[in-house]
């Protein structure tokens, strides 16, 4: 296998894939980049066994072939090379030589025999979407994904198919974030599955703002292709709980904030929080939102914010982490809080199908 | 020995037993969570089971289960194990409770019965890029007035290409169809009434035209400060930095508005970066050269000197005449094709006075219901035929002549023979003549000189004219600022609203060095 490629294209293309490549595998072959050299360029794939991605890029192939090499030290000698060409030449033994203007490197590859074989998707259901669209909804829901490995099925986004639209959902039984997308799409696509957060974060990166992707569903798998990627993950097995029991019922208060204002008077007051409650106290009277914490042992914060409220005086906690976040994945200017009473879960909104449940922490007692 | 109460968990616990450890849980988590509290998320949930150390509770959810584990495990297991000793741990059930997965309620109520294409106004472009729906022609005409504040009478079908502006009009095409790359950013320049603000709006119509969800915006460097004072003012400045920088397209107007003030430059700047980082276009008007705009910091000049600087001339006697028809056609006025030549002839090449003149002329002889006879033409025409030479003196350039070149009118008129000296003179004589009615004998007078000198002085001027370039371009911009009427040190003309009283003031050094001796090493613009 003989191909020449231009530098940065390598290099963007092995920083795509190398991210699924974990730094402690137990199979030597995980951390390799699959590599296979044909008449359209080359293809870049790597795996963890749960999610692989794959990439397609233009080089001048002068010999077909297919090897693995090791990615990240692959990507790191790509990285640092000097000249703007990159010449790869590997031997049958996959013993890959590398040139790139004044430097030369030698690196031992596997055979790609070895390499786990990406599943099939030929009887998958398919969907045509927008880019821009799961890019949004991923980014307004992804963040409250559940870390907590006990309670797997929320290790993941939601992604539900019904009723004309696309729902995604993510929770970790604190906070919940869900956004709803109309797409017209017909009743026989209906569906739910559950990808998992590694692949969330892999769509991300490879997702753009314009142009259509295509995603396949299998009963275990899901595939994206999109751009010049490939990405196929494992579906998280098991029913995502039914988000629906803990969404707010209507609020009684509305009180719309800028959004940026609100985000960095949070963010200033957290300076001070305790660390062992982990709150700071929202205070909504006469017209004006106060944000404060005050512990013995750290000191004091307060901050003001006029806002538009003529309910009684309100005091609620929250976990200040659980209020930016939302905040920082927004892009609207405007939110409001909607709120019931000091005990029932407050909840983030937007002019847009989005909703961010939160539930306030309880004074400690 | 146990109290009433308190039983333990190693063995199972019978039904009754379980209610009444779960009535006594609940009265405990009543009082520490508040009624509210407990309702929400215990009032259907029971105490199930107890064995081997372990409580089972019901609960009606999954989600509900997960939320009171995740919200409540501490409290729950405090009040647990009072009532149940040596308890080590509970969990929650659901598989006795039906899922209740279709609620009717809808989660979005507010989105229900709602065109989904529109949410808000400002959301509207961002939205709508995803949903591909191609906008009908009044959507783009109704969304370049009201959002992009673009002119619809200003657009390429209504402007009228010359010599003096295929240039500009080309590289205005080309800066549409492909934005942010070839000219970035594309720069006009020109007097006063020769189409910058026409071309401006007339790219962002085609621009919408094209790419109907871009964010287009057209704002006079003026607006654009007013907007800076009123952000800063309500502390909106996160508002005021989203409107401009996330501009696909921005148009910027009379930029030489900026001139002497720092924070508005800093702003542009960031902004202008900001645009540029993005790979989108920004077209810039101004009417003159960057680099004649009076302190304007020196990264902003050489940031507009960057891309494409277009200079838009004076439309010549054919092109004069083919705006004035199209402007008559448009108006749907009864003015001859001769009378049209007529105003043209006697009309300076600003297009705005060429259609004042169109206007008024078209008034008159609707009012008198005749043609305008050439003699009418010119009472008629009185006040605006060749106007500024009429304004200017000859006092007035020798003193713009001097303070460019950095010498005083009184060594201009003297006898010294300096070569800076005399290029001075000489330029400031031929300016004389050409910008003013006097006679050869008028101008020597006042330099006190012969006329033979200034016939000389005009010829060597001419003559160097063909040999330098740079010095052309002094000349240009000394009979710009002149005719324009404003104080030689400032490059710019005073602008309509007129805000730019405080840079009149400034009294800075020239800050163009300049060599007389050797042309070529000047400063080039």
């Amino acid at each position: 296998m003989k191909f020449q490629i231009e530098r940065d294209v390598l290099q963007e293309a092995l920083t795509q894939v190398q991210h699924v490549v974990g730094t402690k595998t137990t199979l030597p072959i995980l951390s390799n980049v699959l590599i296979r050299a044909d008449e359209h360029g080359l293809q870049l794939s790597t795996t963890n066994l749960d999610v692989a991605i794959s990439v397609r890029i233009p080089a001048v192939v002068k010999e077909i072939g297919v090897t693995t090499l090791p990615a990240r030290r692959l990507g790191t000698i790509v990285r640092e090379l000097a000249g703007t060409e990159v010449h790869i030449s590997v031997d049958d033994s996959n013993t890959a030589s590398v040139k790139s203007g004044p430097s030369f490197f030698k690196i031992m590859g596997l055979s790609e025999a070895e390499f786990p074989k990406i599943g099939e998707f030929e009887d998958a259901r398919e969907f045509i979407l927008n880019q821009r669209i799961l890019k949004d909804a991923l980014k307004k829901t992804a963040y409250a994904i559940s870390t907590d490995e006990t309670r797997y099925v929320l290790n993941g986004v939601n992604f539900v198919i019904g009723d004309g639209n696309l729902t995604l959902v993510a929770t970790d039984g604190r906070r919940l974030a869900m956004v709803e997308q109309n797409l017209e799409l017909p009743e026989s696509s209906n569906t739910a599955v559950i990808i998992p957060t590694k692949a969330v974060m892999e769509l991300q990166r490879l997702l753009h703002d314009e142009g259509e992707m295509k995603i396949q569903l299998t009963g275990s798998q899901a595939a994206f292709t999109l751009n010049n990627s490939f990405l196929v993950t494992k579906l998280i097995e098991g029913n995502y709980p039914n988000y629906r029991q803990v969404i707010p019922g209507p609020a009684k208060y509305r009180i719309p904030l800028e959004r940026e204002v609100l985000l960095s008077a949070v963010k200033r007051v957290a300076i001070l929080v305790n660390e062992k409650t982990n709150s700071i106290k929202f205070t909504f009277a006469d017209s004006q939102l106060t944000i404060s914490t005050n512990s013995p042992e750290v000191g004091e914060a307060k901050e003001s914010l006029d806002i538009k409220y003529d309910g009684p005086s309100m005091s609620l906690a929250f976990n200040p982490e659980f209020v930016m976040a939302p905040l920082r994945n927004l892009d609207q200017d405007e939110v409001y809080l909607d709120l019931i009473d000091e005990s029932s879960p407050g909840a983030i909104k937007i002019d847009d199908p989005f909703l961010y449940v939160i539930m306030p922490m309880r004074a400690s007692n | 020995m146990l109290s009433n109460h308190q039983f333990s968990t190693d063995q199972p616990l019978g039904p009754g037993q379980l209610s009444s450890v779960w009535n006594l849980v609940a009265r405990d988590l009543k009082i520490a969570l508040g009624e509210p509290t407990f309702d929400l998320w215990f009032s259907q949930s029971d105490l199930i089971k107890v064995d081997e150390n372990h409580a089972v509770i019901s609960s009606p959810g999954s989600m509900y289960a997960i939320w009171v584990e995740e919200n409540f495990r501490e409290i729950l297991k405090l009040h647990l194990s009072k009532y149940l000793l040596d308890l080590k741990g509970f969990s929650l059930d659901c598989s006795q409770s039906a899922e209740m997965m279709a609620t009717t309620t809808p989660i979005f109520p507010e989105f229900e019965n709602r065109e989904f294409e529109s949410p808000s106004p400002s959301r509207k472009s961002k939205k709508n890029k995803t949903q591909k729906r191609p906008l009908t022609p009044e959507e783009i005409l109704e969304k370049g007035r009201e959002e992009c504040r673009l002119n619809e009478s200003c657009t390429f079908e209504t402007f009228v290409v010359g010599p003096n502006s295929e240039l500009a009009a080309a590289a205005a095409h080309a800066a549409v169809e492909t934005p942010g790359t070839k000219y970035q950013p594309l720069f006009f320049h020109s007097f006063s009434g020769m189409g910058k603000t026409h071309l401006l709006h007339a790219i962002g119509w085609e621009f919408l035209q094209l790419r109907p969800y871009a964010k287009v915006l057209y704002v006079a460097a003026e607006k654009f400060a007013n907007d800076y004072i009123d952000a800063i003012r309500n502390s909106k400045e996160v508002a005021f930095r989203k409107k401009y920088r996330d501009l696909d397209l921005l148009l910027i107007d009379d930029v030489q508005f900026l001139s002497g003030k720092s924070g508005f430059q800093r702003e542009f700047f960031h902004t202008f970066n900001s645009i540029i980082d993005q790979k989108n276009q920004i077209v810039i008007a101004s009417d003159c050269l960057a680099s004649e705009i009076a302190q304007l910091e020196e990264r902003l000049v050489s940031r507009m000197q960057w891309g494409m600087t277009v200079k838009v001339d004076s439309p010549d006697e054919v092109t004069s005449q083919a705006i004035l028809r199209k402007k008559r056609d448009d108006l749907k006025i009864d003015v001859s094709d001769d009378t049209i030549a007529q105003i043209v002839k006697r009309v300076t090449r600003n297009v705005r006075q060429l259609e004042g003149a169109l206007i008024r002329t078209a008034m008159v002889a609707s009012l008198k219901k005749a043609e305008i006879s050439e003699s009418q033409l010119d009472d008629l025409l009185a006040d605006m035929v060749g106007d500024h030479c009429k304004s200017v003196g000859l006092e007035e350039i020798k003193q713009a002549v001097a303070d460019y070149l950095d010498i005083s009118v009184r060594e201009m008129e003297g006898k010294r023979r300096t070569a800076k000296v005399t290029e001075a003179r000489q330029m400031a004589m031929f300016l004389c003549r050409e910008l003013t009615p006097c006679s050869l004998k008028e101008v020597a007078r006042s330099f006190a000189k012969d006329h033979a000198s200034v016939v000389y002085a005009v010829k060597a001027t001419k003559e160097k004219f063909h040999k330098s370039e740079t010095l052309q371009n002094t000349v240009d911009l000394l009979r710009r600022r002149i005719s324009c009427g404003s104080p030689s040190r400032q490059g710019i003309r005073a602008t309509e609203n007129e805000e730019s009283r405080e840079n009149l003031q400034s009294d800075s050094e020239p800050e163009f060095d300049l060599e007389m001796e050797n042309p070529g090493s000047r400063r080039h613009f």
